[in-house]
């Protein structure tokens, strides 16, 4: 089974990067350069796992956070935050806001992708137990 | 007979009262005045041949003492000598006035001239002037002056006992010239006499009053100062009747004017010492008072005639200000205050501190102020807020840079990262073999530096909290044994340059309360230190212990060391000591190092010797009930 994700990056080289790191992984890769389009994608596709920036041009990665927890149908895709906030307070705001992981810029492309893998498939255990 | 005649009407028309009688004491000649006089009612020539002993006893009754009377008239007949102006009192209160004349006849007596006259009414205006002299005397004495009056001919005519309290010498005065009296005054300066004197010359040619002050050394060494007028008094001819000459007591007013003068003149003295300007002014600006200071400071020379206006003094452009200024203050009282600026001779510009206040208990003048040569004070200031606004600036770019640093090279250095790991990806699937250079190595050079960059921008991170004082610090219960093992193994066992970590760990090493992040830090950058500044020589070694509430931690390298004079420069921010310019670095981890120590309460020490290497010791308390 292919799985999709949402990638929420305003900067254009940083956004191909890493689509290209989960293209290589065989993931169905969305591409969001602003919150608003990220939302739009939402609604059309199939989207399991979010990966997104915090400061983009319109709106910000924790509006999106809390459209995503406010949303029934969206409120079980997780989210990861991918920021160059870096200081002990910003992971510690994210983590506290809802989202499933916190990354600091430069990241460890092989880390994120194991936290993104691990995420995916404690929600689908999580739906298996539902169901 | 006619001559005889003659010489009866002549003595009949004389107002006094005549009596001749011959040397059988029988009248010769008698005149109607002398029978008015003696209330006899008769004729003056049935008198005649009467004795004159008989008449005598008629007329003694008309007197105060009849028979002291006639004693008299006997007495002086017998005396035979002249007597002029004997007072006669009568019963009735009236005065006569009596002459005898005894008259000879070759020689021989030959009769007695009597001749009265009823003086009652000049012995009575006499003796009112008498009284009213009295009287003015009187007052004249209890007049507090000292009061003379000169005749025209420049006498003492009366004296008053003020002037001269002796009375001997007081009487003996009258009469006296000034020179006289004040020659007979051994105590007297010689120059007092010769000084009234001249004055009398002029008040005498003037016809004016004049006064002169006369100094007298009184027995107790004090100095007594008198004021005396010389007023010439003139008749209804415009000439000297008499003078008045008066002194006045002023020692008191003198010796007060004199302190006053003192006291002006030391106020005086004092404001034109004062490096502050001082000045009086009225409302239309003039100046009527202001020492060399307010000349100084607005660089004008005193005025040699006129006057100075403030208003001329002051700026063109501040004047309109200053005068509503003055206004206000006239209106309320208070005082008005400012700088105003303007353009010495020199063209150089002058600040100047004013401070103008209502004059009180001053009728000549509307304000008074100062005024203060500030330019200095303002100069400095503007140096010093140019200064601090440099600074300011200066923080303000190095807080941007932190900040931009920290934040910003974080994308494109995640770009960098996140591509070599692509690469590191589609190198796994294809075939390197053949290429003269293997793609990895060069891959691994990336990501390492990437690294290293990263551990910078972490660095300006916290620098940057630090600065903000905006780092926070997040207690938990360290297990210190995980800790250092875990920083062992991933680090430096071996470390990038080959090399393993020597540990000497306390097998009593417990859980610790502190912050994680900061102690790991910590533990990290001193290792990172130790192995990048004694590569090629023994692994550096960490030592850790507790003892108490008191974490030791210890970092001995065996590198290269630091000079002595720059240990105390360690800890400054972008500091690099001179032996280690060859060695990439920053100058901020040790910054970022001695602050974290410093938040968690902890104390750091460097101990070093050039080319034996360099110890750092951390000693960390507990950090208990942390909120």
């Amino acid at each position: 089974m292919i799985n999709s994700i949402l990638i929420v990056e305003d900067e254009p080289n940083l956004l191909e990067s890493i689509s290209t790191i989960f293209e290589m992984q065989d993931f169905k890769v969305y591409k969001a350069d602003q919150g608003k389009l990220a939302i739009g994608i939402l609604n059309d596709r199939q989207v399991d796992i979010i990966v997104c920036d915090i400061n983009l041009p319109d709106i910000s990665g924790y509006e999106v956070l809390n459209y995503v927890k406010s949303e029934r149908r969206f409120f079980k895709i997780p989210l990861i935050f991918l920021s160059a906030y870096a200081a002990p307070s910003d992971i510690e705001k994210g983590m506290k806001s809802g989202a499933q992981d916190y990354f600091t810029k430069p990241f460890s492309g092989k880390k994120l992708i194991d936290a993104v893998k691990t995420r995916i498939q404690q929600t689908a255990n999580h739906r298996q137990n539902e169901d | 007979m006619q001559q005889q005649k003659i010489l009866h009407g002549v003595i009949d028309s004389l107002s006094d009262a005549i009596l001749l009688e011959g040397i059988d004491r029988k009248i010769v000649v008698v005149n109607k005045k002398f029978c008015t006089l003696f209330g006899i009612n008769a004729n003056p020539d049935e008198l005649v041949g009467l004795d004159c002993t008989k008449s005598a006893e008629m007329a003694k009754e008309l007197f105060e003492f009849p028979e002291q009377f006639v004693g008299r008239v006997n007495e002086i007949m017998k005396s035979g000598v002249p007597i002029y102006e004997e007072q006669l009192r009568l019963k009735s209160g009236k005065i006569y006035k009596r002459d005898y004349v005894p008259i000879f006849e070759n020689d021989t007596p030959a009769g007695h001239l009597w001749k009265y006259n009823d003086i009652t009414e000049k012995i009575q205006t006499q003796n009112k002037l008498i009284e009213q002299r009295e009287y003015y005397e009187n007052i004249l004495n209890n007049i507090p002056l000292d009061i003379v009056l000169l005749d025209k001919h420049k006498r003492f005519e009366f004296v008053s006992k003020r002037a001269i309290k002796n009375d001997e010498m007081r009487a003996w005065a009258i009469g006296k010239t000034n020179m006289e009296y004040c020659n007979l005054k051994p105590q007297f300066d010689p120059s007092i006499g010769k000084n009234r004197d001249e004055m009398l010359s002029k008040v005498t040619e003037s016809k004016k009053s004049s006064g002169i002050v006369e100094k007298f050394v009184l027995p107790d060494g004090k100095i007594q100062s008198i004021y005396r007028v010389h007023t010439p008094i003139i008749d209804k001819n415009n000439e000297i009747d008499y003078y008045i000459i008066y002194g006045v007591d002023i020692t008191e007013q003198i010796e007060t004017k004199f302190f006053v003068d003192v006291q002006e003149k030391r106020i005086a003295n004092m404001l034109y010492m004062l490096r502050d300007g001082v000045f009086r002014c009225d409302i239309d600006g003039s100046l009527n008072l202001f020492n060399d200071s307010f000349l100084k400071i607005h660089d004008l020379q005193r005025p040699q005639s006129g006057n100075l206006n403030y208003f001329e003094i002051l700026p063109v452009e501040f004047l309109d200000q200053f005068k509503e200024q003055l206004q206000t203050l006239k209106k309320t009282g208070n005082h008005i205050s400012g700088i105003y600026k303007m353009r010495d001779s020199r063209g150089e510009l002058r600040y100047i501190d004013y401070l103008f206040t209502k004059a009180i208990r001053d009728e000549d003048a509307a304000f008074v102020g100062r005024v203060t040569d500030a330019t200095a004070q303002i100069t400095k200031e503007h140096v010093l807020e140019e200064a601090i606004e440099k600074e300011k600036k200066l923080n303000n770019a190095k807080s941007n840079f932190l900040r931009i640093a920290s934040h910003e090279l974080r994308t494109p250095l995640a770009i960098i990262v996140s591509n070599a790991e692509i690469l590191e990806l589609l190198l796994q699937k294809i075939s390197v073999e053949g290429l003269k250079v293997d793609p990895n190595v060069a891959l691994g050079r990336i990501l390492r530096e990437s690294s290293s960059m990263t551990q910078i921008v972490d660095q300006l991170l916290t620098l940057s909290k630090i600065e903000e004082g905006k780092l926070e610090l997040n207690i938990e219960e360290i297990n210190l044994l995980n800790l250092v093992n875990e920083i062992r193994e991933v680090y430096f066992n071996p470390s990038p340059d080959g090399r393993s970590l020597s540990l000497d760990i306390s097998s009593k090493l417990q859980t610790f309360p502190s912050d994680l992040r900061l102690i790991r830090y910590i533990i990290l950058n001193l290792l990172n230190n130790a192995f990048k500044y004694s590569v090629g020589r023994q692994a550096p070694v960490l030592i850790i212990y507790q003892v108490g509430d008191i974490l030791h931690i210890e970092v001995r390298d065996f590198g290269i060391g630091i000079p002595k004079e720059e240990i105390k420069n360690l800890f400054t921010p972008y500091f690099r000591s001179s032996n280690a310019q060859s060695i990439n670095g920053t100058g901020i981890g040790l910054t970022v190092l001695e602050y974290s120590v410093k938040i968690l309460g902890g104390e750091i020490a460097v101990e070093s010797e050039l080319n034996q290497g360099t110890t750092f010791r951390v000693n960390l308390p507990k950090i208990l009930n942390y909120d």
